[in-house]
């Protein structure tokens, strides 16, 4: 069951940090690669807030960094903003099942959304009416996103974890109360 | 501030997300783009400036084994270089790319070309498409082709902006060019890919291909004008029971690293080329 918002939260905190990562995401995204496949940055953090974080922060203020993106990249605008989906809706699972947020789940969820995001991509630009892709490569691509990805939520990790005892301390009270 | 409800917010996305991607093939989208571009490029500008020896260093860490034979060869050389040096080279190579591309201008006096800047490249993984800085309002129209210096064919421009265009390489996934092996005559189709590499489909088995032969454009369909320098085979698969051979290229534009590039204005597919 998907637990409904309870938590008081503070979106405008997570909304600079989610914009500063979608024009990183435009700047130097493209120039880090593995084996063909890209960094995703927004993705990568988003997924990390929502895990580590606050799912309910990444929902509001990940949109709108997506959109960004979306406008500063060559791919339909929306696609940004449909990826963010799955790494959240994963996220929110994580935190019903009452896991503590953890590096390898966060690993998990930067994988998974990582290669949702590619498969996304692929989909939406069938349907926009691209038939002719030649699929060589696809496989080491995501793997190379993917393996990016994952480092790169690896070393969000820590940082993410600053100030959420706090956060944790102050959500049991308001629970409590 | 609270929600109550993440479901409608998983459907308020999933509507955003569809709407969106259908907003971006409305014609309004191409100016909302633009304007956005144009805000955040200042910002674009600084951020590459700083991060991207960073950037650099992160993507040559994962060579490091040959990075450190070929730094060994290299460090008699650098400690020959000077700051002044490397500015005036870095001089030189400017001017050296902008009298390479007046050159291929000079080359076809009777073809109209538009310089251009590269701005960026498209961070997908499925597309290998560069953002130059000339758009509709220079008079640059989808399908336009771009060349780099020496001639070569870079790519085709896949969509404009007022002050911007994004251009499909010859490598990206969709691409697709009628192209001529210049030795041998023999006709094909040059595709990229998603790993970016270029191949030519349906060459004929019996067809006489050897490594190093040099690939043009036919012209053929009227998507890309004839003549222009595609790449070099560099290698050669098949066996005597195939049907086609497969042969693999070499771009001969150095796609990773363009700097400047030129448009040919006076070409439009199924157009005229003048």
């Amino acid at each position: 069951m998907i637990p409904s918002f309870d938590d008081q939260i503070n979106w405008g905190f997570a909304l600079p940090f989610f914009l500063a990562a979608a024009l990183l995401q435009a700047t130097i995204g493209p120039m880090l690669s593995i084996f063909g496949g890209h960094l995703d940055i927004l993705l990568v953090l988003v997924a990390g807030w929502a895990v580590v974080r606050s799912p309910e922060e990444a929902m509001i203020a990940g949109p709108p960094a997506a959109l960004l993106t979306g406008l500063l990249a060559a791919s339909p605008i929306g696609t940004p903003i449909l990826a963010l989906i799955a790494p959240i809706g994963l996220a929110l699972l994580l935190r019903s099942g009452g896991a503590t947020p953890r590096l390898p789940s966060l690993c998990a969820v930067a994988a998974i959304g990582s290669a949702t995001a590619i498969g996304l991509d692929l989909a939406i630009q069938f349907v926009s009416g691209a038939r002719d892709f030649i699929f060589s490569g696809l496989v080491p691509v995501t793997l190379g996103a993917t393996l990016l990805n994952v480092l790169l939520a690896a070393a969000l990790y820590r940082p993410l974890c600053i100030g959420r005892k706090r956060k944790l301390v102050r959500r049991t009270r308001l629970s409590l109360s | 501030m609270t929600l109550t409800r993440p479901l409608t917010w998983f459907v308020s996305i999933f509507l955003l997300g569809l709407a969106m991607v259908a907003f971006s093939h409305a014609p309004g989208s191409a100016e909302i783009r633009g304007i956005t571009q144009v805000a955040t490029s200042p910002i674009e500008y600084s951020l590459h400036a700083i991060l991207s020896p960073v950037a650099d260093f992160i993507t040559t860490v994962s060579s490091y084994g040959d990075l450190r034979s070929q730094n060994q060869r290299l460090e008699a050389d650098n400690q020959r270089l000077t700051a002044q040096v490397a500015g005036l080279q870095e001089q030189l190579t400017r001017t050296g790319q902008l009298a390479d591309l007046a050159e291929v201008a000079g080359q076809h006096p009777d073809v109209r070309f538009l310089a251009a800047t590269v701005m960026a490249r498209d961070p997908s993984n499925l597309h290998d498409q560069i953002e130059v800085d000339r758009g509709s309002d220079d008079g640059v129209r989808s399908g336009m082709t771009v060349v780099a210096s020496g001639g070569a064919l870079v790519g085709t421009v896949r969509q404009t902006l007022p002050h911007r265009a994004w251009v499909a390489l010859v490598t990206d996934s969709q691409s697709n060019i009628n192209a001529v092996i210049q030795q041998s005559r023999a006709l094909a189709i040059l595709r990229g890919s998603v790993d970016r590499r270029l191949t030519m489909q349906f060459v004929a088995e019996g067809t006489d291909v050897k490594v190093g032969d040099t690939v043009m454009t036919s012209g053929l369909g009227g998507g890309y004008p004839s003549g222009y320098l595609l790449g070099h085979v560099s290698t050669v698969q098949g066996q005597p029971v195939d049907l086609f051979k497969r042969v693999a290229v070499e771009p001969a534009a150095r796609l990773d690293s363009l700097e400047h590039v030129l448009i040919q204005t006076s070409f439009t597919p199924g157009g005229s080329a003048r």
